[in-house]
């Protein structure tokens, strides 16, 4: 199973995505804010990292751009997960460097099955 | 004349109309005759006098329009001062609601971000309660589940059987069980064989016993006659040969008494093996029997058991459709939950510029305020709640206008 890094300023957000993943056998860390994913995704490295847009501080685009600054995570698949849908943002979050785009509120299924997709095959 | 609004003196109104008429006349008077003159001299005076009248009479109702003029004008001075007045009032009010809907928007924001954090807690509440339940119905389920899996891994060296193969191994072992209890019926059996061969055999040996002991008798009725041949034959030495005799006479007599003995032992082991044989016979056809009535037995007893397992097996198929349901409907509480995050966020994004837009609006209303004039008491003071008089009841109540 996979190690993946949740972020978002919600706790129950935070809470419902922790309990997807974890029902699936995933190991999940949480952050707050984009400064908190920074440093915990420095520390150790995450196979996946699904990531709010909107969030006091730095938003889910800059982390996503700051990630991928990072040598261990170039490759890493990382999801947004928002209540935006706008396609100006969506363009913004792809040319940051971003795998997927999620609307919340977001089906359990559906994004075990993102997961799936994006996952490599263990 | 009345330009200025104000009436002429009667001199004056008297003399102008009297040049009015008299200017004429005295242009004309050189021409015309005397009569005429005087006549038209008395007209000329009774015109002036008739004009004056009418001027006069004109003036009053001038003068009277005027007043009444004035006064409208007066009145409408006042009412433009009522109207002034009331003005300030209203814009002391506007200004006290202004500042009492400030207020209210302040708490209001308040109140919503405590809302917020409140609904939050709950969900979060909700949450943590609701993922250690599953947790837990998720753990019951698999360990209901593995009753019918057996440990297939046994990396750890302990492994377990599934319910249908432990009972399959329980009915293997009460096989094996009943077919040692078989041979166990069947080695008795050969016992007893056996024990009919020995007893055969003891009756062999009574057989070459009562030889024996035929020949004993022979070898004293021998020995006897020996001894009468040797006291026939008196006067010879013939001594040894009594010698002989006796010897061979107690010889016999030993052999005798060792065949009985012989004899009295095997009748004992004759009825001691005869009786083991009958007790192990019996008990071998009741080793028999039971083993068959066990065979029997456990036969029933697993397929009760294979049937209880079938369902147990089908209880626990419904209970994994039913975790299955629970999931879905987790999944549908999941969805749900996110919505007051989003509510959360959707009230963010409205509140600030809706509370910076009714800020900014108070603001300008206080400016305007200061710029009528509006004291800031008789704002505070128009801002307070209006006590109104029930007329049915004798106490008042609050009334908050805004």
């Amino acid at each position: 199973m996979s190690n993946i890094l949740i972020v978002d300023d919600s706790m129950t957000m935070r809470q419902m995505v922790n309990f997807t993943l974890s029902s699936a056998g995933h190991t999940v860390t949480e952050a707050g804010n984009t400064d908190d994913a920074l440093l915990n995704a420095q520390k150790q490295r995450f196979d996946l990292v699904i990531s709010d847009v909107n969030m006091p501080g730095r938003s889910g685009i800059e982390l996503v751009t700051e990630l991928r600054k990072l040598a261990d995570y170039k490759f890493v698949p990382i999801i947004l997960l928002t209540t935006e849908s706008q396609p100006e943002m969506k363009s913004k979050g792809r040319a940051a460097g971003a795998t997927g785009w999620i609307v919340k509120p977001f089906d359990p299924e559906a994004l075990l099955g993102v997961l799936r997709k994006v996952l490599p095959a263990s | 004349m009345l330009d200025d609004g104000k009436t002429a003196s009667p001199l004056k109104t008297v003399l102008l109309c009297a040049a009015a008429v008299l200017v004429p006349w005295v242009w004309g008077v050189w021409a015309m005759p005397p009569w005429v003159a005087l006549v038209s001299l008395l007209l000329s005076a009774a015109a002036v006098f008739l004009l004056y009248g009418l001027i006069k009479s004109h003036g009053a109702t001038i003068r009277a329009e005027t007043v009444a003029a004035q006064r409208v004008e007066l009145r409408q001075v006042d009412a433009a001062g009522e109207s002034e007045t009331a003005l300030r009032q209203m814009m002391g009010s506007w200004l006290g609601s202004a500042h009492t809907a400030g207020a209210n928007l302040r708490q209001a924001s308040t109140l919503l971000d405590e809302v917020t954090q409140q609904t939050e807690a709950a969900a979060t509440s909700i949450g943590k309660s609701f993922q250690q339940v599953m947790s837990k119905t998720g753990q019951q389920m698999d360990d209901a589940v593995r009753l019918l899996k057996s440990n297939s891994d046994g990396a750890g060296g302990s492994t377990w059987l599934s319910l249908p193969d432990f009972i399959k191994a329980y009915e293997q072992q009460l096989d094996a069980v009943t077919g040692r209890m078989m041979d166990f019926s069947k080695a008795s059996e050969e016992m007893s064989r056996h024990q009919s061969v020995v007893r055969d055999h003891s009756l062999a040996i009574d057989e070459m016993l009562d030889e024996l002991r035929n020949m004993a008798a022979r070898i004293r009725k021998l020995a006897l006659d020996s001894t009468v041949a040797a006291n026939r034959d008196a006067g010879s030495d013939t001594r040894w040969f009594v010698e002989i005799a006796d010897r061979i006479r107690e010889t016999s007599t030993s052999a005798h008494e060792l065949t009985r003995r012989m004899r009295d032992g095997l009748e004992k082991i004759r009825e001691v093996m005869s009786g083991t044989y009958e007790e192990l016979s019996k008990s071998g056809d009741n080793v028999r029997l039971a083993a068959v009535q066990a065979k029997v037995d456990v036969s029933q007893l697993n397929i009760a058991t294979m049937e209880k397992a079938r369902e147990v097996t089908g209880t626990l198929e419904k209970i994994t459709d039913l975790g299955k349901e629970v999931r879905r409907d987790i999944n549908q509480i999941i969805v749900a939950m996110q919505y007051q995050d989003i509510t959360q966020q959707k009230l963010e994004q409205i509140k600030a510029p809706l509370l910076a837009a009714a800020m900014a609006g108070l603001a300008q209303c206080e400016a305007q305020g200061r710029a009528a004039g509006v004291a800031a008491g008789a704002a505070a003071a128009a801002a307070q709640p209006a006590r109104v008089q029930d007329p049915g009841k004798s106490k008042t109540v609050d009334v908050e206008l805004f």
